[in-house]
């Protein structure tokens, strides 16, 4: 008898689990879907992504103008700290004028694609291409070679780190000026490039692709998360139905809208509130002529041509997923004038929006979607998803206010400067 | 121990199970089409339940030339994802292998927007392809 009260004790707790467990409601999977953003994914193709050392080089590089060919242009000179790691204008700017906004580096290593056209597969891969663009940094990597070998704090951080850099005193077979030049080949540049044996072509690789891996180790460690946002979200799986007072009345309903009738998640779904992939979303160009930047088409092709993809290689895991993924890339004419769905974490300082920085502020943006006024069209691509929402005064409003609750707590300010040298003490 | 008892004790582990297996979604069984001309038949079943969105996964195939017929092999199998509201289809090539028997293994499916997939396996024998499609839903 003792046992089956026992047992029928259990039972009664048992059917209270039950009754709690059924009290309690399964939040919306879109919404759990959009927080908390996880830790920072890793990356088997730079083994050096997590090294601290690594990091405090990258750091160091990111900030020096010596990786430029005129000395003038840091990573930091387009990717401002101040400007949410951007310039603030709606086309590049530095030694010439680009074609696409800058983008901003912020949480951009939970990336699958990089660049807006999405030709680089790793941020380390990323890295290495504004060095060399003419109207970026105007580098070219046996410049930059040689830069490093001749100034010593230079040359004594990256080989403290990386080891013996090429034999570049001898050059008659480093010439000074050197790079591929895959749209240019008579470039004296590609020329020169082409001269040099295979084996001195790939030591050169390998140590732009490091400086390429330093800079991304510093890049990853810029995440903002925990934003208010992740705060209601925390607080609703806690039970709280309030979530916590994290979110203003208009916010929560800007949420309801943006999971909703605005269909937002179409493509800015997961935690970064982006698919990381790629959509023609009929932005106006800026001149109001029709589109001509072939975008995802275009990147497609470049990064499984590339020689830092992840299968490449200079990849630390040419077998691996990121492999994997590039070697199965579709080549489609779907891609053309296709551009990667940018996050909504941390828009705030990013202005102007969109590719070619056709917006102004998130006014105009939340105007264009709600209107679709001016939309380009749909050029090659048949990607049927847009519809103006037709956005009431307050319901902008509202979406503007769940779009602000997306910004992650500050920087350590210790990222956000630079550093007086590789070896900086205060780096964790 | 007495009937009772045991009864009771069937009903406490009943609900310790219905307690620990709450959220787990069983894997599904493997659906199954004919090809629209009806030359073959196919069934499939997803690595991982249910499909995720905006991941990739993996699946098995078996292929036969009925509900209860003569498995396929050594055929030219081609397997891709479209989703007919947005007019595209998925942004990677999939990776098929024959494992024999008909059996085949499908690798990098990928659906990166949620709503309605068709999943199209396109079978050439000689001179002559068919296609079977099964319906996804990506939530």
């Amino acid at each position: 008898m003792r046992t089956t009260r026992g047992i029928a004790g259990l039972l009664v707790i048992g059917a209270g689990v039950l009754l709690l467990v059924d009290r309690t409601e399964p939040m919306n999977p879109a919404l759990a879907r959009l927080s908390p953003l996880p830790p920072t994914p890793s990356d088997p193709t730079n083994r050096w992504a997590d090294d601290a050392r690594a990091i405090r080089l990258g750091h160091w590089l990111f900030f020096d103008p010596r990786l430029s060919l005129d000395r003038s242009v840091s990573c930091a000179t387009c990717h401002d700290p101040a400007l949410a790691f951007t310039d603030g204008k709606p086309l590049a700017q530095t030694l010439g004028v680009g074609t696409r906004k800058t983008p901003t580096i912020l949480n951009t290593a939970h990336s699958r694609w990089f660049f807006w056209d999405g030709r680089a597969d790793s941020l380390w891969a990323q890295a290495t291409e504004p060095i060399e663009n003419p109207l970026e940094m105007g580098m070219n990597r046996l410049a930059l070679a040689h830069r490093v070998y001749a100034e010593t704090d230079l040359r004594e951080a990256y080989q403290a780190l990386f080891g013996s850099l090429p034999e570049l005193h001898l050059r008659n077979r480093f010439p000074a000026h050197a790079r591929p030049v895959p749209d240019d080949p008579e470039h004296s540049d590609a020329v020169a490039w082409k001269r040099m044996s295979e084996q001195d072509r790939e030591s050169i690789n390998r140590f732009y692709s490091n400086l390429g891996k330093a800079l991304a180790a510093y890049e990853s460690k810029l995440i903002r998360a925990d934003s208010p946002f992740d705060r209601y979200v925390t607080s609703l799986a806690a039970g709280d139905a309030e979530g916590g007072g994290h979110l203003s009345d208009s916010a929560k309903r800007g949420l309801e809208l943006f999971l909703g009738r605005g269909s937002c998640t179409t493509c800015h779904s997961g935690p970064t509130l982006s698919d990381l992939e790629f959509h023609n979303n009929q932005v106006p160009t800026a001149d109001g002529r029709p589109p001509t930047d072939p975008g995802r088409f275009e990147g497609a092709r470049l990064v499984k041509a590339d020689p830092f993809n992840g299968a490449g290689t200079f990849s630390d895991d040419s077998q691996g997923a990121a492999a994997a993924r590039v070697r199965r890339l579709k080549v489609d004419s779907v891609g053309w004038g296709e551009f990667k769905t940018p996050s909504l974490r941390n828009l705030t300082g990013r202005a102007p929006y969109f590719h070619a920085g056709q917006m102004a502020d998130l006014e105009s943006v939340l105007h264009f979607y709600s209107t679709l006024e001016g939309a380009s069209g749909q050029s090659h691509h048949q990607e049927n998803v847009l519809r103006p929402l037709d956005l009431s005064a307050e319901e902008s409003a509202d979406l503007l206010g769940f779009l602000l609750s997306l910004e992650g707590q500050p920087l350590d300010p210790l990222w956000t400067s630079a550093p007086p040298g590789p070896g900086f003490r205060r780096h964790p | 121990m007495s009937g009772c008892t045991r009864n009771l004790a069937w009903v406490v582990a009943s609900l310790l199970v219905a307690c620990s297996s709450e959220g787990l979604d069983p894997m599904p069984e493997p659906q199954a089409v004919s090809s629209q001309a009806g030359g073959f038949h196919a069934r499939w079943q997803p690595s991982v339940a249910p499909l995720p969105l905006n991941e990739s996964f993996d699946a098995t195939l078996w292929l036969s030339t009925g509900a209860n017929g003569v498995p396929i092999e050594g055929a030219q199998v081609s397997v891709d994802c479209r989703m007919p509201a947005h007019r595209h289809g998925m942004l990677q090539e999939v990776e098929v292998s024959d494992e024999g028997h008909g059996r085949y293994r499908v690798l990098g499916l990928l659906c990166h927007m949620p709503g309605r997939w068709v999943l199209h396996v396109d079978l050439t024998r000689g001179a002559i392809t068919e296609r079977a499609q099964f319906d996804l839903v990506i939530e």
